[in-house]
This record gives structure tokens, C-alpha cells and sequence, in this order.
């Protein structure tokens, strides 16, 4: 499955479960580790966890399995990596504090 | 990382990308060598966290004497329970096989893309550095930050050919600083377990307790 189908599919899921502000940045070129990056706001732990457990659903439909999750809903960030896209999901303190779209200032986003 | 560790960063300045210092190895086991190396390079390099990464299979040494990675992983958060500027990764267990340091440079910039990841060495491992897997690549990916000991002839150091492509031995060189002198060894702590010796005040307590509870490394 090509990198920005898996990025598109994670979106369908967040999306499933009311996350807002979700950005998939090509950083194809720009990052040596990844294609893209998707972020999610969720706002609470719940939904957070929610959106997480839906995008490892979906995936998992399409015969992806997650190589690697980080942190959990009390942490405020919760991440899924699938390698070629990682899926980057913050409550909305949290995304504010990082400023993570900032990193990536000058990538394109993918509609 | 939680939100909380970051916000209050040990040494760094809220302005800068966070500093993820990462300290790998065996950890066979966890001594107070490695926990003075960690605290150092927090100050020395003005880090907000240091990630303990204990390996799957070291890539340069036999896994013969290893306990079991359960066991390496459970006593690495008995040593830091409590301190909230460091944390145990299992990243590399989880991984499995031989733990290259370039492939967990790859996972930690997956995980923490608005960090800069910062590798801690001892002095002694840095003309060796040209060896390992994917040098050049590991070189990209994150910061190397090297720890000396007190004595240590940095001027030497210095005028060691690296044996790697510039600009790195120069940008090397201009991370280096002298930490705490702590000669400790796991070898040398394994050692004392199986002859009956005590390693009290060489392991943190709750290591020393696990490692008799369990049982580990006796003859």
C-alpha cells in the first residue's frame, strides 16, 4: 500500500472519531525516516484513545500492522508508527506547546 | 515523553527544540556509573531528558553473559524510579536482533520528530565510532555528545584521526567535556555477585534488591 493511501486511510479514521485539525505534512525529501507525518487534536484522553485504537482498525483491515506506538491517552500524546507514515495525535494544550506544524514550515500539506 | 517532563526541562531553556539525550547499551547490569554519565551529559549538554535504552543484543560484544532482557529492562526502572528527567526506552527490545544505534536514531526521530536526538558516548568509544553500522547515516540523524573522564588528555583527543569524513571529527571534537570520574564496570559488578562480594553503594539500592531477589548473575 503506497505511503499516502495509509496516511489518507488514517485520516478516514481520526476522522471517524471526531478529531479536528488533522494535517498530513509530505515530508518526503525533507525527512530521511518518513513520508508523511499526520497530526490529530483530540480533546480529551478518551477520544484520544479512541482515534488511536480506530487508525490501528482501519490499518489493520489493510493488512498493516503498527510497528511502533508511543505514549498513552494521560500523556496527552499518542503515536503510531507504520514507518514509511507516522501518525502523531496530541490533546490541544499539548499540540499548542510543541508547535509541531512549525518543524515543518516550508513542507507541503496534502489535501 | 510526558508533557511534564518536557516543560520542565532539566537544563534547557523553554525556547529550544527539546534535547532527547539517549544513553544505549547492555546495562548488564545498570550501575552508578551510568546514572552519574546520564546526569553529566543533562548539565554538560543541556539536555531535557535522558532516554535509558538498554539493548537487545549488543553489536560488538558476544551475548553470552546477558540476562535476560526482562530482567535488564525491569532493573534499568528500578534505577530510576523517581527521577523524572530520566526514563527506560524498550525500544530496542522490542525491536529485537542486533541493536544498531542507526536504526533506533530512525525510531526515536519517528517517535519525537520536534526533538534533536542526542547520543551519549564515553570518551573511549569515540575513535571507534568509524565502525559502527551506517555511520554517516547515524551521523545525520542525531547529535553525538561525548563524556570524559577527569585526566582524560583532551588534547590528544582532540588530534586523534577519527577516521571519518568531515565535517564530523571536527563537529565531534567540539562536543566533548569531562564528566565525573566513576570506574565502574557491570563486569566487574557481575563479578562480585558470583563471588559473594556486596554491590552496595555501586548499584542503586532497588537494583541491588532485584538482582538478589531474582538471583541474578550468581556463579
Amino acid at each position: 500500500m503506497e505511503s499516502l493511501d495509509i496516511a489518507y486511510r488514517a485520516r478516514e479514521a481520526l476522522m471517524s472519531k471526531k478529531g479536528t485539525d488533522i494535517l498530513i505534512v509530505d515530508v518526503r525529501g525533507t525527512s530521511p525516516v518518513t513520508d508523511y507525518f499526520v497530526l490529530a487534536t483530540g480533546a480529551t484522553a478518551p477520544q484520544l484513545k479512541a482515534m488511536s485504537g480506530a487508525v490501528v482498525a482501519e490499518l489493520k483491515q489493510d493488512g498493516l500492522a503498527c510497528y511502533r506506538r508511543s505514549g498513552g491517552p494521560d500523556d496527552g500524546w499518542m503515536v503510531l508508527d507504520y514507518l514509511d507514515v507516522v501518525i502523531h495525535m496530541f490533546q490541544t494544550e499539548v499540540r499548542a506547546y510543541y508547535a509541531i506544524e512549525e518543524l515543518w514550515a516550508g513542507a507541503p500539506r496534502v489535501g | 515523553m510526558s508533557e511534564d517532563k518536557l516543560s520542565e526541562g532539566a537544563a534547557q531553556s523553554p525556547a529550544s527544540p527539546p534535547r532527547l539525550g539517549v544513553l544505549g547499551g547492555a546495562f548488564n547490569p545498570i550501575h552508578m556509573g551510568h546514572l552519574v554519565m546520564a546526569q553529566d551529559a543533562l548539565e554538560l549538554f543541556e539536555l531535557s531528558q535522558v532516554l535509558f535504552i538498554p539493548c537487545a543484543r549488543p553489536p560488538h560484544k558476544p551475548s553470552t553473559e546477558l540476562a535476560p532482557a526482562e530482567h535488564r529492562l525491569a532493573m534499568v526502572q528500578a534505577a530510576l524510579e523517581g527521577d523524572w528527567r530520566f526514563e527506560a526506552s524498550d525500544i530496542e527490545l522490542q525491536r529485537g536482533g542486533i541493536s544498531w544505534s542507526v536504526d533506533t536514531a530512525r525510531e526515536l526521530r519517528r517517535l519525537h520528530p520536534a526533538a534533536e536526538i542526542v547520543f551519549i558516548i564515553g570518551a573511549d568509544m569515540l575513535p571507534e565510532l568509524h565502525l559502527w553500522r551506517d555511520v554517516g547515516t547515524l551521523l545525520e540523524l542525531c547529535r553525538f555528545v561525548t563524556l570524559a573522564r577527569p585526566g582524560t588528555d583532551l588534547e590528544a583527543l582532540k588530534r586523534a584521526d577519527l577516521k571519518l569524513d568531515p565535517p564530523w571529527p571536527e563537529r565531534l571534537r567540539e562536543q566533548v567535556r569531562v564528566g565525573h570520574i566513576v570506574s565502574l564496570s557491570s563486569t566487574d559488578i557481575r563479578y562480585r555477585i558470583a563471588e559473594g562480594l556486596s554491590i552496595r553503594y555501586l548499584v542503586h539500592p532497588a537494583v541491588d534488591m532485584y538482582i538478589a531477589e531474582h538471583h541474578l548473575y550468581r556463579k
